[in-house]
């Protein structure tokens, strides 16, 4: 039993405001984490719907507000406050859309977005105790459960244009002439609607940093990662391996490196855990690409180091003073 | 985004301002043994309330007048007519811990006054917010260096540094040495200041003595008689004040206006509490009173902490904060322990930076608390 707080001289008339100390804080909030996360993703939403159409924006909008849904239903159900006007819900949304070919069917979305909040988050206590990045969870299941749907290729068989990790994997190295490095970064070939847009990702991902909404470490050693196993590779056997650029352009990995691999949740604190946390990812990220059965690797590569963060949490200074 | 300014300097410090006598006068004894009742009428320095906690310090009268309501937390003065309690010869005194217990009993906490081979003296302002003892060593020379000398006595040190922020109006302070310290806030936590001077983080044999101490101890020595101010910052300037004094009084006389939906806050910005009541009488530990207007600081959110890493990256102890407040928010005492919560110098750093808003000083407050009072009891 909490015993009653007894306020001698306390007058209920002149009350004052009471709140706990310190009285400045430079935090920006949950609501104000999504809202920048929402505002640093636009550039390329709208990006993806210039290159996809209506297709892109189809899907962007039903990931969203199911998921949405989803999570003040779960909230409902298990007796909290439904807090989705935080936008995180939202936020975790969309960035499963864009991991999904524009063309996905309306119930491949749905059943994504219905597992990025209930699977992802709510079940392990909801957001901030996820232990995995919520949306690569449904992204895995989503891509176990419905491969042909989920295989940007093979979904978006229709399209004149191809993509360069699936061509990389079945043709070779020298199947990659066909794409021009401005194609590359404008999102002209194909790969999840929102994970190609690589130049408003990146700017994106830049002002995040700029304005100290995400730490530059875990997205520089990321990147670092990918581009130094695959330049180590590429200098093996070059006929073999892609140049590390290439592997830099393609699929989701700047996506990975500035919106999924920083997820808060279940990525690890302190300078140095955060600094191993993206180089691990980066370089697991190549080897799933030379050496897995799935092109990309981005998403496995971040839930695998996810499962590492508790241990990577663990690579600490001494607390001042100890001996 | 908001840019925190943590400076500890104040660059133009106005000499202390006496404060108009109030009309009513609450001492806060809360914790301690009560030695007057209701109707008595005082001497101003009559003694009030004597802690039982070793090396703590008694309270006093704060002016002459009648006792008119005593509670658990409070004793209720109504100033009037009456004399002082006589002076006491300190120079009679030859034993040091006949010195000590003298100096408890007009007040003064000796618990920094332990024989060592450094002395510090720290000049800081204690935090943002706080300009009083700047301004002390800027005008008070005179009865810091009485202090000093009484302290010097005690503490026996072979060195003596006083450590400033480097300020315009701030100068040594007798043929003690000084030294200058980049002044941004946690730089005045103790065991930080010990690191600054001398590199180590266990820095045994040293005494810290800040400013505040330093002038009561000053007083006394000057006057013989107890310890019945304190010097406090309000709004932009610096004032002697009796203990007790209502805030509603303190803020008025320093031009500060409270507004509904104000916070009062009693101390620093960083670690300051709120003021429930302004009939709350003004203790001997407060540095400052400021208003915090409404909807000047973002609020706290009670949310679940989000594992960004913030705290982690800033906390000048190089603790996991997000792991103690999360033991602490679940009662788990035992296991923020284990997380260094005894190290943790209650900066309040992690939670200014908190990403969700938590109160993170609050509950790393709490869980000391509960370990002061359940565990080690
Ligand atoms: S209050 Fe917070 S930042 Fe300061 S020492 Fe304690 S845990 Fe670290
Ligand atoms: S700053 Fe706040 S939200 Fe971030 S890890 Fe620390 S406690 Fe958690």
């Amino acid at each position: 039993m909490t015993p009653p707080v007894i306020k001698p001289l306390a007058d209920s008339a002149g009350a004052l405001v009471v709140c706990p100390p310190p009285h400045v804080r430079t935090g920006l909030g949950v609501r104000g984490l999504s809202l920048a996360g929402l505002l640093a993703l636009a550039p390329a939403a709208i990006m993806a719907m210039g290159n996809f159409g209506l297709d892109a924006a189809r899907v962007l909008a039903l990931a969203g507000s199911v998921a949405v849904l989803t999570e003040a239903l779960c909230l409902r159900l298990a007796g909290r406050d439904v807090d989705v006007d935080n936008f995180s819900a939202l936020y975790a949304g969309l960035l499963f859309a864009f991991l999904l070919p524009a063309s996905a069917p309306w119930w491949l979305v749905a059943m994504g977005a219905i597992l990025t909040t209930s699977l992802g988050r709510v079940l392990f206590g909801g957001f901030g105790s996820n232990p995995l990045c919520a949306p690569l969870v449904a992204w895995a299941m989503c891509r176990i459960s419905w491969p042909a749907a989920m295989d940007v290729d093979f979904a978006m068989a229709a399209s004149a244009m191809h993509e360069p990790l699936a061509q990389l994997k079945y043709f070779g190295v020298q199947a990659l002439d066909q794409f021009e490095m401005i194609d590359l970064l404008l999102g002209r070939h194909l790969g999840a609607l929102g994970a190609v847009q690589i130049i408003p990702l990146a700017l994106g991902g830049v002002a995040l940093m700029v304005f100290k909404v995400i730490r530059p470490y875990i997205p520089l050693a990321f990147l670092a990662g990918v581009l130094g196993m695959a330049g180590l590779l590429h200098m093996i056997d070059p006929s073999l391996y892609a140049e590390p650029v290439f592997h830099l352009l393609t699929g989701s990995v700047v996506f990975g490196a500035f919106f999924l691999a920083t997820d808060t949740a279940s990525s690890p604190v302190g300078r140095m855990p955060m600094i191993l946390f993206g180089l691990m990812a980066g370089v697991m990220v190549v080897v799933i690409r030379a050496w897995g059965v799935y092109t990309d690797g981005v998403p496995f590569a971040i839930l695998l180091v996810n499962l590492l963060s508790p241990l990577l949490d663990r690579v600490r200074p001494k607390p001042f003073g100890a001996r | 985004m908001t840019k925190i300014d943590f400076n500890l300097r104040s660059d133009h410090i106005e000499p202390i301002q006496e404060m108009l006598v109030p009309g009513l006068l609450n001492i806060p004894v809360r914790g301690m043994s009560l030695k007057t009742a209701r109707g008595k009428k005082l001497e101003k320095g009559a003694v009030v309330a004597q802690h039982p906690g070793q090396g703590s310090a008694d309270v006093h009268a704060s002016l002459a007048g009648k006792v008119t309501k005593v509670s658990f937390a409070y004793v209720t003065m109504l100033p009037g007519e009456g004399g002082g309690v006589a002076p006491v010869d300190l120079s009679s005194v030859d034993d040091d811990k006949e010195m000590i217990r003298t100096l408890r009993r007009l007040g003064v906490s000796a618990t920094p006054l332990m024989e060592s081979e450094l002395l510090l003296i720290n000049g800081l302002n204690p935090e943002p917010g706080v300009t009083s003892a700047e301004a002390l060593l800027a005008h008070e020379k005179d009865i810091l260096i009485e202090g000093l000398s009484l302290a010097r006595r005690l503490v026996k040190p072979s060195r003596c540094i006083l450590v400033t922020s480097g300020g315009p109006e701030v100068q040594g302070l007798g043929d003690c040495e000084v030294q200058t310290v980049r002044a941004e806030y946690p730089a005045s936590i103790e065991p930080l200041l010990i690191k600054a001077i001398t590199g180590k983080e266990n820095a045994e044999g040293t005494a810290v003595l800040d400013i505040h101490a330093l002038w009561e101890l000053g007083m006394v020595a000057t006057t013989g008689l107890p310890v019945t101010e304190v010097v406090v910052t309000v709004g932009e300037n610096n004032w002697r004040i009796p203990v007790g004094t209502p805030l509603r009084h303190a803020l008025a006389e320093g031009g500060l206006e409270c507004a509904e939906g104000d916070v009062v806050r009693l101390g620093g910005v960083m670690r300051g509490e709120a003021a429930y009541s302004l009939d709350q009488g003004i203790s001997k530990q407060c540095r400052a009173i400021g208003l915090v207007k409404a909807g000047e600081v973002a609020p706290v959110e009670n949310v679940p902490c989000i594992n960004c890493g913030e705290c982690v990256l800033h906390c000048p102890a190089r603790l996991m904060p997000n792991l103690i407040t999360r033991y602490a928010e679940f009662d788990r005492f035992e296991d923020a322990r284990k997380q260094g919560l005894d190290i943790c110098f209650g900066c309040g750093i992690c939670a200014t930076v908190c990403m969700a808003r938590r109160p993170l000083l609050h509950l790393i407050r709490f869980a000391k608390e509960q370990v002061r009072t359940t565990l080690d009891a």
